[in-house]
């Protein structure tokens, strides 16, 4: 053999070369990945959001309230990115949804309504067909699930209802509710939490309830 | 098993056949020195396995294998026909485990028919080599790199040269397609890949030269570390751009209409992008674009996207936003910028009568020209199913939609888009016709 191997620049440099490359594929471009992908279901959201006036930034909104209090509850970090995700796309099944009756300044019919309560199935049956987005189609079918069953579209009560749809059954409604929207108007934080607190153990999981209580007054506190 | 075109088959036999004659004349000529046992294997399995663990990008004929600087190396340290016998084996084995399954008849047919076309290819690059005055140390002699970089370049573009020729005359007796044509869709695809694998080559054989066959294993484990990486990106993107363009096109869904359109679509920006030698980067996205060419429509009042009759100023005006709204939620999203001018300029003419920005016909990217003569066509037909027709137009039959896109060559559409489609067209029937 020519030289010694193990000290030559040769050696040193397939050393470099695969430690670059293995920080480069395992660490850096996942999270790239994982930035991008996000992104861009975000950007679809929005991209719903514009039809129904008003709506713009709810999903975004809504998904930090939800893993906030999904940390809260301890969720896995697995499960917290799949809750994020149906946080964002909980609307999306609004493209189906006539454009009239979703800027309809005064009150719905029950007709009406009852074609407003569609998107939660439309919306899960649209994610269901997306291979990698298939996980989060449940919350997005159930986010509108009462915990004591009178919620739509499945009447599924407690437990029966996935965990990331109670959860974000708390946050989006009280996101729309301090929110101004073309059938509701806005109303101040206060009235909204004492809202949302009534719910507990009716319309909310009381676990979700005070996990999302939690966390928002750690928000106020840091935003003193 | 189908038949293929009678040329296609004489033309093989005679490369079969040339490609056996000169493999006995090397071995005969070149001497019985095949080298040391243990390197030797050494780089069979190298060559193995870097035949059957291509980087693939999936959705295109993209991939990029490690074979030919392996093959360099190999050449370099032992010459012509140990390299010659030993890669043919190697890569012929890989060939028939990853076409596994396929019946035996169709197997030799391939197997043989690809040896013989790498053998002239190879024999054609050594004699270049030579020529150039290049030595190997299977002459007994000392080589140093320097001497060698020259000669070897010209080894890799004989050989790469030499190698597309006869696949590109393949390719076109095979497919009937005019040969130019597959040859500079080739010749974009295999410069480049050649332009990166090659310099690996070069770095095999310095290392053989330096550190004997310890070189070679010192190689082995930052190229399996850089082909992990290359595969897990490709991974990664193609599920990013499959779950965003599904997603994407599903949410345009909001009549049947739709998805079948933007389906039908894709395929077919895909099929005259292939037609018209894009080159493999376009190629790579033409499908998403075809998938969300419209996504700019998702929010729009679908009372004015499906309005029957006349539309008014102000409705005009709204539908055609929806390039530039589409091209700015794609703005958005990383690694699918490049189909952003594509979506923005699919409603453009050539003869700068189009929207959103008037561009004239040199402005106009090629790939939004092929969607928009996809999209164009296939609004005109309307699909094969009359539940999927759209409610504000009555449909054309396939004859007249051909006939309104020859009438917009030039006007409408691009005439070189037109002119690949109508191949793509012509086809399609040959074939559903028998």
């Amino acid at each position: 053999m020519a030289d010694s191997i193990w000290l030559s620049p040769a050696f040193l440099a397939a050393v470099a070369v695969t430690i670059g490359v293995v920080g480069y594929s395992y660490v850096y471009l996942p999270t790239q990945m994982r930035r991008a992908y996000r992104q861009s279901l975000l950007t679809l959201a929005r991209a719903v959001e514009t039809k129904d006036t008003g709506s713009e930034g709810h999903g975004e909104r809504v998904s930090e309230y939800v893993v906030a209090a999904a940390r809260e509850m301890r969720v896995p970090a697995k499960e917290r990115r799949k809750m994020e995700y149906a946080a964002f796309l909980q609307d999306i099944g609004n493209v189906r949804v006539p454009h009239a009756i979703l800027n309809k300044p005064d009150n719905l019919t029950h007709e009406e309504f009852d074609i407003i309560k569609t998107h939660a199935m439309i919306g899960a049956d649209v994610v269901e067909r997306v291979k990698f987005l298939r996980d989060i189609a449940p919350i997005i079918r159930h986010h509108h699930e009462s915990w004591d069953g009178s919620g739509y579209p499945d009447r599924l009560s407690g437990e029966d209802i996935p965990l990331g749809a109670r959860i974000l059954a708390v946050c989006t409604t009280y996101d729309s509710m301090v929110h101004a929207r073309a059938y509701r108007l806005q109303i101040d934080e206060e009235s909204a939490i004492r809202e949302i607190r009534a719910g507990a153990g009716a319309k909310f999981d009381p676990e979700a309830v005070n996990a999302f209580l939690r966390i928002l007054k750690k928000r106020q506190r840091n935003q003193r | 098993m189908h038949s293929y075109p009678t040329a296609f088959n004489y033309y093989k036999w005679a490369i079969r056949l040339v490609g056996l004659i000169i493999f006995v004349g090397i071995l005969v000529h070149g001497g019985p020195r095949l080298g040391e046992p243990l390197d030797l294997s050494i780089f069979f399995v190298l060559i193995f396995f870097a035949e059957l663990l291509p980087v693939r990008f999936s959705g295109t004929i993209a991939e990029f294998s490690m074979t030919m600087p392996a093959m360099v190396g190999l050449f370099l340290c032992y010459g012509l026909p140990a390299m010659m016998v030993v890669s043919a084996i190697g890569m012929s084995v890989a060939n028939i485990i990853t076409r596994r399954g396929k019946p035996l008849r169709w197997l030799l047919d391939m197997v043989s028919y690809n040896t013989a076309d790498y053998i002239l290819a190879v024999a054609a690059a050594s004699l270049a080599y030579h020529l150039a005055g290049g030595r190997t140390l299977a002459g007994g002699s000392e080589v140093t790199l320097s001497e060698t970089i020259l000669p070897l370049l010209l080894w890799v573009a004989t050989g790469t040269t030499t190698n597309m020729l006869f696949i590109t005359t393949g390719l076109s007796l095979y497919s009937r397609q005019p040969w130019r044509m597959l040859f500079v869709q080739n010749l974009r695809w295999y410069v480049p890949n050649y332009v990166i694998t090659g310099p690996f080559g070069i770095l095999f054989a310095y290392l053989y030269l330096r550190y004997d066959v310890y070189g070679i294993l010192l190689m082995i484990i930052p190229f399996l570390a850089g082909r992990q990486a290359l595969n897990q990106y490709a991974v990664q993107l193609d599920t990013y751009r499959e779950t965003i363009a599904t997603l994407g096109s599903y949410m345009q869904h909001y009549h049947p209409y739709t998805r079948g359109h933007l389906e039908r679509v894709s395929a077919m920006a895909d099929e005259v992008g292939k037609q018209m030698g894009l080159p493999i980067s376009s190629l790579m996205f033409i499908r998403d674009a075809g998938l969300l060419h419209d996504i700019g429509k998702v929010g729009v009042n679908e009372e004015i996207l499906d309005k029957v009759g006349q539309l008014t100023d102000e409705e005009w005006a709204v539908i055609k936003q929806h390039p530039a709204r589409g091209a700015e939620i794609l703005s958005q999203m990383r690694y699918l910028e490049r189909i952003v001018p594509w979506v923005r300029s699919h409603h453009e003419r050539p003869d700068g009568r189009g929207y959103p920005d008037c561009l004239d016909d040199s402005k106009i990217p090629l790939e939004a020209a092929v969607i928009a003569v996809a999209d164009a066509f296939d609004a005109m037909t309307g699909g094969p199913d009359d539940a999927n027709k759209r409610t504000y137009r009555a449909p054309l039959t396939f004859d007249q939609a051909v006939a309104q896109v020859r009438y917009g060559v030039g006007t409408q559409f691009d005439p070189r888009v037109v002119r690949a489609f109508l191949r793509v067209i012509a086809r399609a029937e040959e074939k559903s016709g028998g």
